[in-house]
């Protein structure tokens, strides 16, 4: 929660003519299909190049997260919250530019 | 054949090369890209704490999502993002990321005012048609002569044209109309949290953009070797 009362105090935060929301305040009533479905709806605006989301949050989505690679915008960006500190072993992107080097390669 | 195997050498040489290139690049760029989440930590964690203070100063329910705004209001962001293909040229094959930078609008906007035209107008119009209906008299209590008193009023009218509404879009506002200084000083932090968020957005690009080379420089490797196998 106050991830997003932090940064939309920063003035990202856009509610546009169709009364759509730039932003998900997640809490512990909202389901993970719904974190799913705005995620998803997120992804597909092309009016948005950067998603902001708290690790912890992501650590639940992380199959759509994982599965969503070939597109580099928008670009998602896993971020700590104030009670989850930031863990890199835990990042979707990281973990995937760990597991590159394989031993056939250093041949 | 020896000079078939002498190409194949060179290609494979010079394609080890650009894979060991790529494999600096890439750790190169992880490590950037997580201390650069540990700089956006550090300012996130400070935003967070000045916040938990405005809340000791204002109240709990002060700085909540109650305030934040609802569907019934349209919101303008004050944070566009800018981004720019950037394509790196000194490799073979094409790596392309996109460059994020954040530009933040000022709050502060000005309307204009819609003038009501109305009562002078019709003023006008008179002088205009003085045949039609009887002729509204202008009282003159300034003693002023009459052509003084139109200037005046021409005067007034293009004022008022000028008028201006300003209107604030900071979203400081929507916790305090006089917002305590800890809570200006949140919002710094979260402004340079956005500011290295969009660093941070460039850096996984480039990082994807490297992996995607590295991963194709490695197919043409392991084809590379098995034609030499079958060789």
């Amino acid at each position: 929660m106050d991830t997003c009362v932090g940064f939309l105090l920063g003035g990202i935060g856009e509610m546009n003519k169709k009364r759509e929301p730039n932003f998900l305040v997640v809490d512990k009533n909202t389901s993970v299909q719904e974190i799913e479905e705005c995620y998803k709806k997120f992804t597909k605006r092309d009016d948005i190049d950067i998603i902001l989301i708290n690790q912890n949050i992501a650590e639940q989505i992380r199959h759509v997260i994982d599965g969503d690679n070939d597109n580099p915008l928008p670009a998602v960006l896993e971020i700590p919250s104030k009670d989850h500190p930031y863990d890199p072993s835990k990042d979707s992107v990281l973990r995937r530019a760990k597991g590159l080097f394989s031993a056939d390669d250093m041949r | 054949m020896d000079k078939m195997a002498t190409g194949i050498q060179m290609t494979r040489e010079a394609l080890c090369d650009g894979l060991d290139h790529m494999a600096l690049q890439h750790l190169t760029l992880m490590d950037q890209l997580i201390r650069t989440k540990m700089i956006l930590e550090e300012h996130m964690r400070s935003g967070f704490f000045l916040l938990g203070k405005t809340r000791y100063v204002l109240g709990c329910n002060a700085i909540s999502t109650l305030q934040l705004p609802s569907e019934e209001r349209e919101v303008d962001p004050l944070v566009s993002v800018v981004s720019t293909p950037v394509r790196i040229e000194r490799y073979d094959g094409e790596v392309i990321y996109q460059e994020m930078n954040t530009e933040f609008a000022d709050p502060v906007v000005s309307l204009p005012v819609e003038v009501e035209e109305d009562s002078l107008s019709d003023m006008y119009t008179q002088e205009d048609d003085p045949v039609e209906g009887l002729r509204q008299r202008i009282s003159n209590l300034q003693g002023e002569p009459p052509e003084d008193r139109e200037e005046d009023d021409r005067e007034q009218y293009s004022a008022d044209q000028n008028k201006k509404k300003v209107i604030n879009r900071d979203p400081i506002r929507w916790f305090s109309v006089l917002p305590p200084q800890t809570l200006k000083q949140a919002q710094t932090d979260f402004k340079t949290a956005i500011q290295i968020s969009a660093k941070c957005a460039t850096l996984l690009g480039q990082l994807k953009a490297v992996c995607n080379e590295y991963k194709r420089l490695a197919k043409i490797k392991s084809k590379i070797d098995n034609i030499e196998k079958e060789s």
